[in-house]
């Protein structure tokens, strides 16, 4: 039984010293490029779109000082372990065989490692049960009430006859109660500058609460897979200051406007004239479809088809053209118009504001 | 002790020729048929993986549609967790465990190869869905109601439940067989804790496979009755509740993730020590944390479920058990340092393999760590931080162990070495590669990526990051390339290995390379964990086990070698039967029924196959009736799962009866359970007879026992007609008929086993030379499931 016999030999040598150096440089090229490239994106914190280290609430304050805390821990052990690991492969590489002491263990030190991250965990453990009751809002004094549809999000406001999509507004520095339930398969609500996720299970009610604490648009997103456009399932969160918000709500409570200009008014008989209605409602006509997104103002929205485009008369036009093709997989059918129709259905609806 | 002394010339050496390897029951051969099939899915995996990453490598890429995307998702993770990992450790169990214990194969040989069968006729189940109406696009998850059929009607989740199905089994077996074969067939001196980690760890995994699996097969059978008889499980519009299905999901699927990784952990076990020229460090406490891993891991699924709105309270007891993990976890990164520091490092690709665990497997674990903060998991799970952690534990933990591991036996199993040189090109590739693909997805993360979705829009922060990680991705594919070029190409090339190319000190070094099929000439001893380092240093040995010199007291004698392997075609027959069972639940009843009966004629083929395998056993009782009473165990948990979820809707329901329905009178069912425990003593008291030679007991005992189990399933019959209900009548009719329905066919089992228990214990005493311990074995399962599990038909209708 010599020692290592058959896998020693030949492996050694100049040339293979020499392309582990260059095998090893490679690596290291490589790495040191993606880690560039990472810390070249703009960090999280100032990126555009929704980051959960910009929190605009103080909800999701305490849970990025919570991140950061256990973050730092976690990152202290991953030191001491890598550490560790690149000292013993520096020290103990290729060390004469006879100097190897036959040692089973040592129970003084597996008791050392063991307590310590036992401490640590317990450590952890106080954080988040300490943020997780720092968390719980009283109930808000607005409320809203979230529906999940496949893919689609519907928005009430309970008390009022407002009934929105895809948007949800609410005042500034007001506790707001939200009310989650699922029309059909499980969704999870996110809007990630804001807090964390809350699940829309059929058959539940879930409720979450949060104040957010600076104007602005937040993105918002379904975060549980949900079918064919799970990717497609977005929304906005407006903030805005108490005045705007109850303005923006009183008209949402009203019924649609009658359209003057003539196209608009053929529009709207075109709408009427298909079967739009039937899953469509238009408060104040007899479109009173229930079974996807109400229409009475979608004029006013920010975003087309749950986040896919951006409101204008180009992109609605387009979505009214083929909505199969924006958003494959969704549960419009495609209408048959007449490009003379399109323009007048794009009239109409972009007018509804 | 000479273990390595071989007879001058070999008896009748290995057997050639694809029939020799369709009816192996050699575990080296079917070990390898595992490793084999289970690379073969590998790479469909990570070619799925690459179309995912080249889908997402820019904002609004159409190089997959949705439908398309979604299927691949899924079939990326089903194949990489049911067709990659598990069969891979499996296999690399096969192939090693009885080596390492001294032994000439597995407890049940047959057994083992009908497990390998249905590890690919399920495989082939699964993918077949491609051709039929499109692959399963639910995720491997599969969350309910999303998994319906009113949410999902092509076939693709039916295939799903089918193959997932007929692979539990197939995982359940496996480990029947891996625990038996531990437990009765070590090496004398060789006590459970001595054998090496990674058989120790192999041996507990079969426990957690044991107990976990039946809860997604309670699942999978709740789905399909939903999907095809209406039943209400998870139908909201019936009063069922979508979240039983996550329960039972992750009671199954959290035990899973340490199923994919213990065995990740015995493979560091054995290479870390080898390659450090040491002992491994705290043997005693490896071993103690590893059953504490196993064991956990049952008391933390619900931190899956921090979303899904269970209440404060709940997921902060779930936080907690989650943290504690982390414990037993970093002592054993810390006990692998402790095995490398004041070694001799030998940085061979196994080495360097499994440096990188230690140095991937730590994020892996303290990003877990900060999943269980359940505030913080709010904000990032289902996030792409979620798709960074879990592949830094599957592929940082799992594939840089069995990948070290692979390099490490590869000359056992081949007599030859992999290329070196290559192995370090494979090892710096996939590190790079791993790096840069996962390292953005965390950062994806924090950007409020969402997991599972098919494009983004641009404008998010997310462009440059999903770039930098699918160029990673192909990396990663350059790296595994590399490897199964290596792994052909060494075959022919590589340098011959020798023995015990490594300096090694466990017993599977022991022996040629590749090991003759009878494994040893003779049966090793074992005075201590590293019986070639006692073998080696005798100067020096390890100290002794205690117990070990008075065991192998006139062990270790010659044995006589059998003259050739033994070969049976009824396993790849029983899978065929039982895949085309399963295959029938996708469609006409015709199938199913053809595959019964021809699944019946093997199962008596079996019973009557006079089999001359492994015959080596200890002391005690039959293997057969440890292997019953472990599938009992399991059987248990599959019930318990089921009773869960009647209990879960009882409890969510207004009333029970649910209105409408009538309430259950409970005397035919009090009876009946009478009957069955009777039938169950009077098998076990024919059982008693037949052992004492008593062949007109043992008759009456058995024939009495069936014709009561008959009574019982008639008066079930009665009692179903007169019902009222019907199984798809709401919350009433899924739960009586199912937990009820699975129990009556479980009696049905039972008496077909009984029946050929009682035909072979006949045989048996008319010395036909079969071993009579086997009734007793066979008696079981009427004898327990009536004591036990009668209780649920009674309970459920009380």
């Amino acid at each position: 039984m010599g020692p290592m016999s058959a896998g020693e030999a030949g492996t050694q040598g100049a040339g293979v010293a020499e392309l582990r150096t260059r095998i090893l440089l490679a690596a290291l090229a490589v790495v040191s490029l993606s880690t560039v490239a990472v810390l070249l994106t703009p960090s999280p914190a100032q990126a555009e779109g929704a980051s959960i280290l910009r929190p605009a609430s103080p909800n999701a304050s305490e849970i990025r000082s919570l991140a950061f805390y256990v973050l730092l821990i976690v990152s202290g052990i991953f030191l001491v372990v890598e550490g560790l690991l690149i000292a013993s492969i520096v020290r103990f590489r290729n060390r004469p065989e006879s100097e190897v002491p036959q040692t089973h263990g040592n129970r003084r030190l597996e008791t050392v490692w063991t307590l310590i991250p036992a401490i640590l965990v317990i450590v952890i453990f106080a954080l988040t049960v300490n943020t997780m009751q720092a968390l719980d809002l009283p109930g808000g004094e607005v409320q809203v009430e979230v529906t999940g549809h496949q893919w689609w999000w519907e928005v009430r406001y309970p008390g009022t006859e407002a009934v929105v999509a895809n948007e949800i507004h609410v005042p500034v520095q007001r506790g707001i109660g939200v009310t989650l339930t699922s029309a059909d398969v499980i969704h999870s609500f996110w809007v990630p500058q804001i807090g964390g996720k809350t699940d829309l299970v059929p058959g539940h009610t879930n409720h979450t609460s949060f104040l957010a604490a600076t104007p602005g648009r937040y993105h918002g997103e379904c975060a549980e897979f949900c079918g064919l456009q799970h990717a497609g399932m977005r929304f906005w969160l407006v903030v805005e200051d108490a005045a705007d918000f109850s303005a923006w709500l009183k008209h949402q409570a009203e019924p649609a406007a009658e359209p003057t200009d003539p196209q608009a008014v053929a529009g709207k008989e075109v709408f009427l004239s298909m079967p739009c209605g039937g899953c469509h409602a238009i408060r104040g006509t007899e479109a009173r479809g229930n079974i996807a997104p109400d229409l009475t103002h979608v004029g006013s929205r920010l975003s087309l088809a749950a986040g896919t485009l951006d409101n204008t008369s180009e992109n609605l036009r387009r979505w009214l053209r083929d909505p199969q093709a924006v958003k494959p997989g969704n549960k419009m059918p495609t209408p048959q118009l007449t490009n003379e129709q399109l323009d007048q259905l794009t009239a109409y609806l972009e007018g509804l504001e | 002790m000479s273990t390595n002394d071989r007879p001058a010339e070999r008896p009748e050496t290995e057997e050639r020729g694809l029939v020799s390897w369709l009816t192996t029951t050699d575990h080296k051969r079917i070990g390898l048929l595992y490793i084999t099939t289970s690379l073969v899915f590998f790479a469909f995996a990570i070619g799925m993986a690459m179309l995912m990453r080249t889908q997402l490598i820019r904002p609004q890429n159409t190089v997959l549609g949705p439908e398309t995307y979604n299927q691949v998702f899924t079939m990326h993770g089903t194949t990489m967790v049911f067709l990659f990992a598990m069969p891979m450790l499996a296999g690399l169990g096969n192939y090693l465990v009885p080596l390492m214990i001294g032994a000439r194969d597995m407890a049940f040989p047959r057994l083992n190869a009908l497990s390998y069968w249905l590890v690919l006729g399920g495989g082939l189940l699964l993918y077949s869905s491609f051709l039929f109406g499109g692959a399963p696009d639910t995720g491997w998850f599969s969350y309910a109601p999303l998994s319906s059929r009113i949410y999902s009607q092509h076939d693709g989740v039916d295939f799903w439940i089918l193959s997932l199905t007929v692979l539990g089994i197939s995982s359940m077996m496996g480990s029947v067989n891996f625990i038996v074969t531990m437990l009765r067939m070590r090496a004398p001196g060789m006590r459970l804790r001595d054998m090496p980690i990674f058989a120790f760890s192999t041996f507990l995994n079969a426990f957690l496979i044991l107990f976990a699996i039946p809860s997604l097969t309670a699942a999978l059978a709740m789905l399909y009755l939903d999907r095809h008889y209406g039943t209400a499980f998870y139908d909201v519009a019936q009063g069922g509740d979508p979240v039983i299905w996550q329960h039972l999901f992750w009671f199954f699927g959290h035990p899973e993730v340490y199923i994919l990784i213990l065995p990740a952990f015995g493979a560091m076990s054995e290479i870390v020590p080898v390659f450090s020229r040491k002992p491994l460090f705290g043997r005693g406490t490896m071993q103690i944390m590893i059953m504490f891993i196993g064991f956990w891991g049952f008391l933390v699924w619900a931190h899956h479920m921090f979303a899904v709105g269970l209440g404060s309270g709940v997921n902060a007891i779930f936080a907690g058990s989650t943290m504690i993990i982390a414990v037993p976890t970093g002592v054993k990164i810390f006990n692998w340092l402790a095995t490398m520091w004041g070694g001799s490092l030998r940085f061979k690709t196994p080495l360097l393999f499994t440096s990188g665990f230690i140095a991937l497997f730590t994020v892996g674990g303290l990003t877990g760590v900060s999943l269980a903060v359940v505030p913080f998991d709010w904000q990032v799970t289902d996030s792409y931080y979620v798709v960074g952690h879990f592949h830094n534990t599957l592929i940082g933990g799992t594939l840089f162990a069995v990948t070290g591991g692979i390099y490490y036996w590869y000359p056992k199993i081949t007599g030859r070495l992999m290329s070196d040189r290559l192995g370090k090109v494979n090892f710096w590739l996939l590190l790079a590669g791993f790096l840069t693909t996962f390292t953005p997805m965390y950062v994806l993360g924090f950007l409020g990526m969402p997991r599972r979705v098919y494009t983004y829009q641009s404008g998010l922060g997310w462009d440059t990051l999903n770039l930098v990680s699918s160029l990673g991705g192909y990396i990663i594919a350059s790296a595994v390339i590399v490897l199964i070029y290596n792994l052909l190409s060494s075959l022919v090339r590589g340098q011959r290995a020798g023995d015990d190319p490594w300096d090694a000190w466990t017993l599977e070094w022991a022996t040629s390379s590749p090991p003759p099929w009878y494994n040893f000439a003779t049966q090793p001893v074992v005075r201590s964990p590293r019986p070639l380092w006692d073998l080696k240093n005798p100067d020096r040995p390890d100290p002794v086990i205690p117990g070990a010199v008075a065991a192998i007291e006139g062990a270790g004698r010659e044995e006589k070698i059998p003259a050739r392997p033994v070969r049976s075609a009824l396993p790849i027959l029983a899978a065929l039967g039982m895949v085309g069972l399963a295959a029938g639940g996708l469609g006409s009843l015709a199938i199913p029924a053809l595959g019964a009966v021809f699944l019946f004629g093997v199962l008596i083929a079996w019973a009557a196959e006079r089999w001359t395998g492994e015959a080596v056993r200890g002391p005690g009782r039959h293997h057969g009736a440890t292997g019953i009473l472990l599938f009992i165990g399991s059987e248990a948990v599959f019930f318990g799962a089921l009773f869960y979820a009647y209990l879960h809707l009882r409890m969510r329901a207004d009333m029970w009866p649910p209105s409408g329905m009538p309430a259950l009178d409970a005397r035919v069912p009090a009876i009946n359970t009478l009957v069955l425990v009777t039938s169950g003593l009077l098998a076990h008291w024919g059982a008693l007879g037949l052992r004492q030679g008593r062949l007109n007991r043992f008759a009456v005992g058995t024939s009495l026992a069936v014709i009561l189990g008959a009574v019982f399933l008639t008066a079930q019959g009665y009692e179903y007609l007169h019902a009222g209900f019907g199984l798809s009548d709401g919350l009433m009719g899924s739960t009586f008929f199912t937990l009820t329905g699975f129990h009556g066919a479980h009696v049905a089992v039972g008496i077909l086993l009984l029946s050929l228990a009682g035909f072979r214990g006949w045989r048996a005493a008319r010395g036909e030379g079969l071993a009579p311990p086997l009734t007793e074995a066979w008696s079981r399962p009427g004898r327990t499931t009536g004591t036990s599990s009668t209780g649920c038909g009674w309970c459920s209708s009380a």
